[in-house]
Parts: C-alpha cells; sequence; structure tokens
C-alpha cells in the first residue's frame, strides 16, 4: 500500500526544449541503435461548434504513477529495451502544446516501433487519467478515449 | 464508507470524496456500490464506462469492500 511509484507527472504542457534534452541525454548510452517517440498533442476539436482551446489534465495520481509503473513492467518483459521514460502533462495544456511524452529506446529499430504502439495503447486504455476538453466559450466537457 | 471521486464522478456528485449512506445497507460488492450510485445519481448510469478501484487496481463486479480499503469511482479515462 504504501509503495512509491515514479511520478510520471509534470504540470502544464510538455517543452520541446524537454524533449530535446531527453533525446541528448541518450547520447552517452550507445548500445542503444533506435529511439522511438511518441507525442500526444492536444487538438482543436470542433463539438456540436465549440472550439476545444485546452484540455486540463486531473488524475487519480497514486493509482495513476502504479498504473504507469505497470505498463512500464509490461512493456519491458514483452520487448528488448534499453530504456523507456513516459511523461503527462496534469494542468491546463493549451491546443497545440504537448501533454504525452513516450520515448523508448532499443538497440534495434523492429523492437521500438512495435513498443511503442503498445505502451502508447496501454495507457490510454487502463491509466486513470481524465481531460476535460475546455472551449473556446471557456463551458467544457469531459473527454473519453476512444 | 467513504469513495474517492475523479473526473467527471466529481462533477455529478459535486465533492471529491462521497460518504456512501450505510442505510438500507452497506454495498458489500463493487455491483452493490454502483447501483447504490445509479440510484442516488442516474448521470452514473449514462457514462460509456464506470470502474471501481480498490486500493488501486481495478476491481471486478464480485469483489468485496472493506472498511479499511481506499475505494475510488473511475469514470472514462482520457489520458494523453
Amino acid at each position: 500500500m504504501s509503495t512509491t511509484y515514479k511520478n510520471v507527472f509534470t504540470q502544464g504542457a510538455i517543452s520541446s526544449e524537454f524533449i530535446a534534452q531527453a533525446i541528448a541525454k541518450h547520447q552517452s548510452k550507445t548500445a542503444i541503435g533506435a529511439h522511438n517517440i511518441f507525442l500526444g498533442q492536444v487538438r482543436v476539436d470542433t463539438i456540436d461548434e465549440k472550439v476545444v482551446a485546452a484540455i486540463e489534465y486531473s488524475a487519480y495520481e497514486e493509482m495513476a504513477n502504479k498504473k504507469f509503473h505497470e505498463v512500464r513492467e509490461a512493456t519491458f518483459e514483452k520487448f528488448d529495451l534499453t530504456c523507456m521514460h513516459i511523461y503527462h502533462s496534469l494542468g491546463a495544456v493549451k491546443a497545440g502544446e504537448i501533454c504525452l511524452f513516450v520515448f523508448v529506446s532499443s538497440p534495434r529499430r523492429k523492437v521500438v516501433f512495435k513498443a511503442l504502439e503498445y505502451v502508447v495503447e496501454k495507457i490510454k486504455a487502463e491509466v486513470p487519467v481524465f481531460g476535460k476538453e475546455i472551449f473556446e466559450d471557456e463551458s467544457y466537457q469531459w473527454k473519453v478515449n476512444s | 464508507m467513504k469513495v474517492l471521486l475523479f473526473g467527471i464522478a466529481k462533477d455529478i456528485i459535486g465533492a471529491s470524496e462521497f460518504e456512501v449512506p450505510a442505510q438500507p445497507k452497506h454495498p458489500s460488492t463493487v455491483k452493490e456500490l454502483k447501483d447504490v450510485l445509479v440510484v442516488l445519481f442516474p448521470e452514473f448510469g449514462t457514462l460509456s464506462s464506470l470502474a471501481i478501484a480498490i486500493n488501486s487496481e481495478y476491481a471486478e463486479e464480485n469483489a468485496l469492500l472493506h472498511s479499511t480499503d481506499e475505494i475510488a469511482i473511475i469514470p472514462p479515462v482520457s489520458g494523453g
């Protein structure tokens, strides 16, 4: 019960500088031959003529971090990865900004294509994160992953 | 019995926690808890999914609820 899992969450959008630094940090890991990166970006959806301006993320943080941990473990078990990093936003992320950053690395390319899809789909389906789509007129609706 | 609320569940009840009434009877399983919630707040019945987590794990319908458990209502997720 009291186990603390690594915190995946970061307040607000994930910056391109942060992503660039994450890539740079891997230059010393020379066994890696292939990286694959997924970036979730807040899309401007139009629902009943209302335009999405931002998504405000909240989470059951304790359970979400545990689920992220389990997704990581399951992925490492299934694929030959050298490393994996996951970052998810909390709070408001404006349209066009990045809210999810998943980074997998392996000696070989074929592995990273499959592993990345596996990780992202599992995150979307299992992790208790909740996105509230805030429209330009400040009304909102809760998003549901399809 | 106290349950934690997230996402739209928090909006439906209007709080981040909810004390499930002990009358007529304490729900003893996930299924019973869901039934109580739908009766008290019919909007739960309209969601595309409604999961219950016990101690940070998704629980099956027939799972038993204990007073020491951390119980949470998990409406449809939308991470990423």
